[in-house]
């Protein structure tokens, strides 16, 4: 896709960095959630002009793009994790589409890490 | 934001941050990192009475639980070694048991724990729960080193 193209598409308003930003703000208040993760052995990010956006890497793929969200959970006893990771894509589906963002190719969704609080045994 | 990957990299046991698990769907991945299963089983562990603590799998995890006991990083998932796959996990544990228990009781009751709550909490299937217990914890021991005052033994 040429830039000529990309910036008559609805979406080309949507720079990577932009959607990054919207998604780590709406995946960090999905209930179990305690932060983004960075990832542990290569960084997870969106990177643009002078802007980082750790834990969200959006790119273009070749059939749209491609999300991926790096969390640490927090431990409960009832903690279930497959849940967890469908409530984050459907989150970040959601967020997408208030952005007008359309052809997602896939949304990648990894729990990094777990919080567990004091006191649990 | 920086800072929560600090203590990923300090991960408990360099083994434990292995290969991640996937679980595929059309919309996308799932991947569950090796830490956060070593963590649930050590957990799930802790929760059984009788087990005394989770002890360091040889000396290069000794070694990071003494780094971690130095900057108060998590410990939880010291003491656990998991091999994840796919669908998957393997968990192997070291651990200390209380004097007077019944080890079989206590290890069938730990491997139990950790089966289920990896499964319920993860999906994955556990295959083997590979158990070590390598001493055994004498609660006298403690307090009589913290509480009586030295016995003397000519007045």
């Amino acid at each position: 896709m040429s830039d000529h193209e990309r910036a008559r598409q609805p979406s080309a308003v949507m720079d990577e960095v932009t959607i990054a930003r919207a998604l780590a703000t709406a995946v960090r208040h999905v209930p179990g959630v305690a932060d983004i993760s960075a990832g542990h052995l290569v960084e997870v990010a969106t990177y643009g002009p002078a802007a980082r956006v750790l834990g969200v890497a959006v790119q273009r793929g070749p059939g749209g793009w491609q999300i991926a969200v790096h969390v640490r959970a927090v431990y409960t006893a009832t903690l279930d994790l497959r849940q967890l990771a469908a409530r984050l894509r459907t989150t970040v589906r959601e967020a997408l589409a208030r952005l007008g963002v359309e052809a997602i190719e896939a949304i990648d969704v990894a729990i990094d890490d777990l919080l567990v609080e004091e006191g649990t045994p | 934001m920086a800072d929560a990957s600090i203590p990923a990299r300090a991960e408990p046991s360099a083994r434990a941050t292995g290969t991640p698990t996937n679980l595929l769907t059309e919309q996308g991945r799932t991947t569950i990192a090796s830490t956060v299963v070593a963590k649930i089983a050590g957990l799930a562990a802790r929760e059984v009475p009788g087990v005394h603590a989770l002890a360091a799998q040889g000396a290069g995890e000794a070694l990071a639980g003494l780094t971690q006991r130095i900057t108060g990083s998590d410990l939880r998932s010291y003491g656990v070694n998991v091999e994840v796959g796919e669908r998957e996990a393997i968990v192997s544990l070291r651990m200390t048991v209380d004097y007077g228990v019944s080890i079989p009781q206590v290890a069938e009751a730990v491997r139990r724990n950790i089966i289920n709550r990896i499964q319920a909490m993860t999906g994955l299937l556990v295959k083997e729960v590979n158990i070590d217990v390598i001493d055994l914890y004498f609660p006298d021991d403690e307090q009589a080193a913290t509480t009586a005052p030295p016995e003397r033994r000519v007045q």
